[in-house]
């Protein structure tokens, strides 16, 4: 022992002789230089360093530097975003430098679960969004609207154009079908959860990374399920000045789609066959259309004026009389706005003072809807500070505060929806003018307008609140230990009164100015959300020899929401100009509810790598939940991914010029989910307050305790496995990367409802453990860049697809429900063969009785299916995936083949940028209006419709194949006379079927922006960094939109009310935005 | 050192933290009670034995419908064309199988959790279990009127009951032997709230245990082997009938409630705590603006055309001399008084310019007639408002129908408000326990007694008294006797457009034929309007408002006896059947 430790230093004293005798024998010599980047910029804060010593010092503002180096040394110069680039000094005294990009961005870093890691040690599917390209410059406020497209396997749906809704966003699709099939991602950010996207301001990001498969996010634990998007906002980085940026945007948006009408003599010839068929009279609010007087007073109207009324006021004996409404108003331009405006300012400063780095931004937006009357509104006010300070060398402490303050404002409808009754009607009875009383008085008359403009202003108010502070210390070389704290607390204010509402009520034969609104109230309710999340981990990196890097994490994490609900209602306002609650006579209903929950978990992750050839990462983590029986509380879940770069091998040399980088990846984890529902294992009763219709001798309704539902005795986590394969590839010099990954995800223990149990049981089935689900799907993004010269070009395109499999369901075997081998989204429907030409024909052919129901008989003009098994019958069999009679798979309504593409460039300080989107395949089943002519009773009728068999054709028998729809009839939306299990609804002529599935594939040019950024020379003189100016159009074009006849946006999926009414696209559309913004950084 | 102490504490907070744990991994819910310790005073099995209340519709809640006037499927209302049977073809669901199950599990849990409450009196708790067998008799009843066969469940199902779950139905009468069982332990065993009009109570009890007794004594009585039911049973029909007397006597005999001088009292009063037909109540709902209000009175006069009288429930009450339209010596004109407009006069200045004016054909009729319908006819072309506000109403048939307005409802915006009225709403009232009364004891051969309790409502009305053996009316297509045809014309006038009683009478006197539009055309007929130009109404040969626009009606066909069972319960148990016919 004693021998070897003595040779030990005596070889190091050799080493260190030799060492510094080489040094000696170089004369050090002063050199000085700029370095810039292509474009002759400077840039500030490289590196530079003395190669095999460790003096080195960075560059100023100017990108200048000065450093002590041997003679024949060579310097090293790095900066991240840059190649590295090595430049032996040869005696110059001055040695200038332009830097590379570093186009490989296989150095970037990569924000990952408790840490970061570089991408080419990346093992597992975690994809980056380009937030630059995809939130800086744009017209959107919403960075969930923003996401759409933006990495592969992140699906985001924007079903409408609510300017307070947030899109639908899954990643990898649907992962469960219990809890209502909520399969949404964990939203992360600055490493603590967060519910909801819209209280960021996009610009106050910095990274978003999407983690897809198990071994990425088991960190996360339990409510990581299905996937998480991670999101760090700007933070305090050390700069050598204070540096102000100001960003902001004007909008002007219009609908993309909007339905219409034919003339009133089309609208009422439809109608009234429709009702005669029936049997019933064509009266509508006591108009007889059919009648001779309403005939000749609406031709006479259409003959007088010869186009569509604009908003004036209604004139008797020529828009109408006592005994209807003849006018054919313009409704889309009566209603919607075309350029309802938007704004946004974001001003942010950053800077260092000491050892204290600290970033403070101030955001205000503001959007409206496109009404014309009183329209929607929203604003929004964020603010974060975050602050971080070098206390210690060892020792960096911070705290950051987050607030946001949405008010989304709107006039209060009498509880209905304004798209409820928008398009219900035909364009002639709403009416959209407004009637003059005697008194000269103006009244509106009993619409949409007439309520939006007499509602009471009620308004949402929420307000988010995040502090959180954390610290990070070192306690030995490579071993840090990080803790964070964050409390959340979110406070949600409604505020609706009811006001009386004077209009003219049309809904009667002779209308009178009516207050349709008979009490006065005020309600409000209180939303508090609680939650406290901490984490505590340390972290040990270690090299062990030279190419054995090892990285080891373990910690705790906790996190306890509480969760309060307080409403309140008062009738019989004291002064309506004072609508509070103190202030209102009569007491008339609340309620409460009060929950929490919580969970912990414990965690840990190895990372290794040999000599960043081979990858390794290990994940455990044992959690507890709140939201299972104690004695199935506690679960541990493991995961695990390896890497290999195949092109770190010697052998791959030969062809490391053309495929710089490739790497092959595989993962598996699993995880369990405890996003489940509440209170799935308890018996409860709830309270329903003022729930009975009935008042005994008090005043109030009764309340009642309903009955305990019924429960599987043991409940437990559903268990997610994912296994992920990826393949990661570089050529032409890193300006081309190629990242493929395919994925299989299984969900195995569902929670499902046990077997389905006849109605006599008087209750629904309990919920065990008892289904499985599979999605298998592949995502490919390409990335493309390059310069020619002062031309900067790129190309971006994403590419991914799943389908989604039920592999188990002990429940009930019907098709249009789930059951074991069921294609999740599939549409079950009958193929439409033809119109039936004659009763002659309806006797010959196979017999659709089964399918009739009230007054509908099949007859000629009358849809025709096939009957796809022979028998002769139009049936359903027993609907089961082995017996479904005449029933086949007519499509299917997962977005199938998402994808995006961006072509962009700049050249001179101009810079374009255009971005695609579209779905690839995708069916919907609506029930629609807008869809199928008259599917809530004989409502309205809409332009696209008015292809369709005549009641002349009927009655002479001579039917029209190509007519697009059948012989008119009311209803057709609703159940028919096949369970809802079985078959969705639809009836009569328009039972589900392959004629009038809607095909909604798309592919539209999602956003466009051209943008110059004025010289640097020129800003430079008065001290500005930089001023960018840009003009922006969202929606601008569909290339492909398979609905165009409908008026109905590609992309809309929605409506207000029952689709049973037929409301599917009855819902705010969705706009076209065209707007311009500027950039100052100084 | 420093260093250490932050980590130290870091760690210890950690900890501190993390051994909360019991706390933050309690799942137990705040606001909610479960199962095991809701059931255990007597104030939290009221509240929930309160939705029992919600079985009861009345004149509807706020926009709904409610069982009075509204439904429309018998020989006595009409809508625009007409109105189809409840099912023509087999449905995949029906929402009374579902919601009556639904119900008896909840009466059965209240059951099974009753003998546990250690804090209740014995009877307290008979009281309790008398309600929740009450109300389980009820739903029974209500499974069996509309599909026959189905299943006694007396416990809370549980998955492993297999015998119910996937056996085939039982048969009705065993099902309607336990009903009854469950009526007299009701009967015997209510005894809270005995002077309540708003609550359970033993007169409750009885009313129900009267209406289900006398449906199923007729019912048996009349059933029929050839339309796919059991053969008629007259000692079962016997007993039952017994047993509805025995209950409606107990209504009767009780000092509690008294038959209203004012008929229309029990229809439209504001507030029947304090109205002439208050001692009529058994049980009635309570409406009050802005808390539970309903829409029968906007949906009567409103500007969608009300579901009108036809011209077959029109020709059916008697004349004031007693005698029917066939055999009356007053004057059976049924024409009204057209009173054509000048020319140039505002039509809105009289409402009654443009109406024909129908009082004097309503002079001669029994009262109750012109006190159900408006005395002049409303039809689109001008409606009418009636008592001068509000909207013009029309009706399908000229025929408006004014029996649940009352002309003290001066507010011109509620009246035409979904949702506007508070006027209460009889469930159970001694008018209709006499009908049942009379009705069972016509059925059983106590004549004497029928006609009592006949001429007890023919008194407050004015009407001549009915004898023991009225003269045969020739529309008499019943086949029964000329006193029970009677008895039964009497039912129909009293309880016009009531709970859709008219409906189950056609059902249980096995008469579903008659509503055969095609055989029976004045179901689809209104009044009398002639070429009058200003009503804008298909007419017939006669001048009559006909409804059908060219169509059919509706056929009569046996298997409309019994609604189908849904096919998505066959699905899920093959054993369970289908009724005859679907």
């Amino acid at each position: 022992m004693f021998v070897s430790k003595r040779f030990g230093r005596i070889l190091a004293a050799v080493c260190a002789l030799v060492l510094s005798a080489g040094s000696m024998l170089a004369q050090n010599i002063t050199v000085t230089g700029k370095v810039v980047d292509k474009n002759n910029e400077p840039i500030i804060g490289a590196y530079v360093v003395v190669v095999g010593t460790t003096a080195g010092t960075s560059t100023n503002v100017e990108g200048a530097y000065s450093i002590n180096v041997p003679a024949n040394g060579t310097l090293q110069f790095t900066c991240i975003g840059y190649k590295t680039q090595e430049v032996a000094v040869a005696g110059r005294r001055v040695v200038d430098i332009i830097l590379a990009e570093d186009a490989e961005f296989l150095n970037e870093t990569v924000v990952v679960g408790y840490g970061t890691q570089r991408r080419a040690n990346l093992t597992g599917a975690v994809s980056t969004v380009d937030v630059a390209k995809t939130l800086e410059s744009k017209s959107t406020t919403s960075v969930g609207k923003a996401l759409q497209g933006a990495v592969p396997g992140l699906t985001v749906l924007n079903v409408n154009g609510d300017i307070n809704a947030e899109p639908e966003i899954v990643i990898r699709g649907i992962g469960t079908l219990s809890n209502s099939g909520t399969s949404t991602p964990l939203y992360v950010v600055d490493g603590v959860p967060i519910d909801n996207l819209s209280y960021l301001n996009p610009q106050d990001i910095a990274t978003i990374s999407v983690l897809k498969d198990a071994a990425s996010t088991s960190i996360y634990g339990t409510r990581a399920a299905f996937g998480v998007v991670l999101i760090t906002t700007k933070s305090a980085q050390t700069t050598d000045r204070v540096q102000v940026s100001y960003t902001d945007n004007f909008g002007w948006s219009q609908a993309t789609d909007l339905p219409n009408y034919p003339t009133v003599i089309e609208q009422v010839t439809a109608m009234t066959e429709a009702n005669n068929r029936a049997g019933d009279a064509s009266e509508l609010f006591g108009m007889y259309l059919d009648s001779d007087h309403f005939i000749d007073m609406a031709t006479r109207w259409q003959q007088k004026h010869g186009k569509k009324a604009p908003y004036r006021k209604m004139v008797f004996g020529d828009d109408y009389d006592e005994l209807g409404y003849y006018a054919d108003w313009d409704i889309v331009n009566i209603y919607f706005n075309k350029a309802a405006p938007s704004m946004n300012h974001t001003l942010s400063v950053q800077g260092t003072s000491g050892k204290t780095n600290y970033y403070m931004s101030a955001g205000y937006s503001q959007d409206q809807s496109l009404a014309k009357f009183n329209p929607d509104k929203v604003r929004r006010f964020n603010t974060t500070v975050n602050v971080s300070t070098q206390a210690t060398d060892w020792l960096l402490i911070g705290a950051r505060v987050n607030y946001s303050d949405k008010t989304y404002s709107y006039p209060y409808t009498r509880g209905a929806n304004t798209y409820q009754y928008l398009w219900r009607w035909g364009s002639f009875f709403g009416p959209y003018g407004w009637y003059e009383a005697e008194d000269g008085t103006q009244y509106e008359a009993r619409t949409l307008i007439g309520a939006r403009m007499t509602g009471a202003p009620s308004f949402t108010k929420t307000s988010n609140l995040r502090l959180g502070g954390f610290l990070k210390i070192d306690i030995v070389k490579g071993l840090t230990f990080n803790a964070d704290y964050t409390f959340t607390n979110k406070v949600v204010r409604y505020k609706g009164p009811g006001f009386p509402s004077y209009v003219l009520n049309t809904w009667s034969v002779n209308p009178v100015v009516t207050n349709i609104m008979s009490t006065t109230w005020m309600e409000t309710s209180r939303d508090f959300y609680y939650n406290h999340v901490a984490n505590a981990y340390f972290n040990y990196k270690l090299d062990i020899a030279q190419n054995h890097h090892l990285n080891l994490m373990a910690g705790a994490n906790l996190d306890n929401s509480e969760y309060e609900y307080l409403y309140y209602e008062r009738h019989d306002l004291m002064d309506i100009n004072m609508p509070e609650l103190a202030l209102a006579d009569s007491d008339y209903s609340y309620s409460h509810t009060h929950s929490h929950w919580g969970s912990l978990g414990f965690f840990g992750r190895v990372n290794y790598d040999y000599a960043g050839k081979y990858l390794a990462e290990f994940n455990i983590r044992r959690d507890g939940s709140s939201k299972f029986p104690p004695k199935d509380q506690w679960a541990t879940f493991m995961s695990g991914s390896i890497g290999y770069r195949i092109s770190e091998e010697a052998f791959w040399a030969p062809i490391k010029s053309i495929i710089n980088n490739a790497k092959i990846r595989a993962s598996y984890g699993e995880i369990g989910n405890q996003e489940v529902g509440s209170n799935m294992y308890l018996e409860t009763m709830s309270k329903t307050t003022n729930g009975v219709n009935w008042m005994g001798s008090g005043n109030s309704k009764y309340d009642y305790f309903g009955t305990p539902k019924m429960v599987s005795e043991s409940l437990t986590w559903e268990k997610i496995a994912t296994t992920n394969i990826g393949l990661d590839l570089g050529f032409m010099n890193g300006d081309l990367n190629v990242t493929f990954d395919w994925f299989q995800r299984s969900t195995i223990g569902m929670l499902a409802p046990g077997k389905a149990l006849p109605s006599v049981l008087g209750a629904s089935s309990a919920y065990e453990n008892a289904g499985s689900l599979r999605t298998r799907g592949w995502e490919l993004n390409i990335d493309w860049h390059h310069s020619f010269g002062p031309v900067n070009v790129y190309a971006n395109a994403n590419l991914s697809d799943y389908k989604t499999k039920v592999t188990e369901w002990d429940s009930n075997n019907l098709i249009n429900s789930n059951y074991t081998g069921k294609e999740y989204g599939e549409i079950w429907g009958f193929q439409t063969d033809r119109y039936f030409t004659s009763a002659a024909d309806v006797a010959a052919s196979p017999s659709q009785s089964k399918l009739e129901s009230g007054k509908f008989k099949y007859g000629p003009g009358d849809i025709k299916f096939v009957d796809q098994n022979g028998d002769g019958v139009i049936d359903w069999g027993k609907g089961t995936p082995e017996d479904h009679g005449d029933l086949i798979k007519i499509g299917n309504s997962t977005p199938r083949y998402q994808y995006s593409f961006r072509l962009g460039g700049n050249w001179n300080g101009f810079d374009l940028d255009l971005y695609f989107q579209g779905v690839g395949k995708r069916d919907m089943w609506t029930q629609s209006s807008f869809v199928m002519p008259f599917m809530r009773g004989v409502d309205g009728i809409y332009t696209n419709q008015m292809s369709y068999v005549t009641a002349q054709q009927v009655a002479t028998e001579n039917i029209d194949q190509n007519a697009k729809y059948p012989a008119l009839f009311g209803g057709g939306a609703g159940q028919g006379t096949i369970s809802s299990s079985i078959v969705s609804g639809g009836r009569y002529n328009f039972y589900p079927q392959t004629k009038y599935l809607v095909n909604m594939a798309y592919l539209r040019l999602k956003n466009v922006t051209i943008g110059y950024t004025l010289p640097h020379k020129l800003t430079n003189k008065i001290k500005i960094d930089k001023v960018r100016v840009y003009v922006a159009a969202n929606n601008l074009v569909d290339i492909i939109n398979n609905n165009k006849g409908t008026g109905i946006d590609p992309e809309i999926n929605t409506g207000v009310g029952s689709y049973a009414n037929g409301v599917w696209g009855r819902t705010e559309p969705i706009y076209r935005t065209y707007s311009c913004g500027l950039q100052i950084t100084f | 050192m420093k260093k250490i102490t932050i980590i130290l504490s870091a760690v210890l907070l950690s900890l501190t933290l993390t051994s909360c744990v019991k706390e933050i991994l309690n799942g137990d819910p705040y606001t909610s009670f479960t199962k095991s310790n809701y059931f255990t005073s007597e104030t939290n099995v009221e509240l929930y034995a309160n939705y029992f209340y919600n079985e009861w519709s009345g004149y509807g809640n706020s926009g709904s419908y409610g069982s009075f006037y509204f439904p429309t499927l018998s020989d006595n209302q009409t809508p625009t064309g007409y109105t189809e049977w409840n099912f023509t073809s087999v449905s995949a669901t029906n929402s009374t199988w579902n919601s009556c199950y639904t119900e008896i599990r909840r009466a059965n849990i209240l059951l099974e959790a009753l003998p546990g409450i250690e804090s209740m009196s014995a009877a307290a708790k008979a009281n309790w279990e008398g309600i929740a067998r009450l109300y389980r008799a009820w739903q029974h009843y209500c499974l069996v009127r509309t599909f026959g066969d189905c299943y006694w469940v007396d416990h809370a199902l549980d998955v492993t009951d297999e015998d119910i779950l996937f056996g085939p139905r039982q048969d009705r009468d065993g099902i309607m032997d336990k009903v009854l069982e469950d009526l007299n332990f009701a009967v015997a065993n209510i005894s809270y709230n005995a002077n309540s009009r708003t609550a359970y109570n033993n007169a409750v009890a009885q009313a129900i245990k009267s209406e289900i007794c006398l449906y199923e004594g007729t019912f048996c009585k009349y059933r029929s082997a050839a339309d796919g039911q059991k053969a008629a049973d007259e000692s079962r029909a016997t007993r039952f009938l017994g047993e509805c007397k025995t209950a409606s006597q107990a209504i009767m005999n009780n000092s509690n409630y008294a038959l209203s001088s004012d008929y229309k009292a029990v229809y439209n009063s504001f507030d029947l705590a304090n109205s002439a037909a208050t001692k009529e109540m058994i049980m009635y709902k309570k409406y009050v603006q802005g808390v539970l209000s309903h829409s029968t009175i906007d949906y009567t006069c409103g500007s969608t055309q009300t579901n009108g009288m036809t011209k077959d429930a029109f020709d059916s009450y008697l004349f004031l001399d007693g005698n029917c339209l066939a055999n009356t010596k007053l004057n059976k004109n049924d024409h009204g008084r057209v009173e054509p407009w000048i020319g140039g006069k505002n039509p809105y200045a009289d409402d009654r310019q443009w109406n024909i004016d129908i009082s004097e054909v309503l002079a001669v009729r029994d009262p109750r007639l012109g006190m159900q319908i408006d005395d002049v006819l409303l039809y689109p072309g001008v409606g009418y408002k009636r008592y001068g506000l509000g909207a013009e109403a029309t009706s399908s048939t000229g025929y408006g129908v004014q029996k649940f307005d009352n002309p003290a409802f001066t507010n011109a915006t509620l009246r035409n408000s979904i949702g506007g009225a508070e006027t209460d709403a009889p469930i159970f009232w001694l008018g209709n326990v006499i009908l049942n009364y009379a009705e069972a004891c016509a059925e059983t051969g106590d004549n004497a007694g029928a006609v009592n309790a006949v001429n007890m409502l023919r008194d407050r009305v004015g009407m001549p008294h009915l004898t023991s053996s009225p003269a045969a009316d020739p529309k008499n297509n019943m086949g029964v006797s000329n006193l029970i045809w009677e008895v039964r014309r009497e039912r129909r006038v009293e309880l016009m457009f009531d709970n859709n009683d008219r409906y189950w009478c056609m059902i249980r006197w096995h008469q579903l034929d008659k509503l055969d539009q095609t055989k029976y055309p004045d179901q689809c007929r209104g009044a009398w309007v002639g070429d009058f130009e200003h009503a804008k109404m298909d007419v017939d040969a006669n001048g009559y408002i006909i409804t059908l626009n060219g169509k059919t009606g509706r056929q009569y066909n046996a298997k409309q006896y019994l609604a189908p069972i849904p096919s998505g319960q066959i699905d899920l148990n093959p054993a369970i059947g289908q009724n005859h016919g679907w």
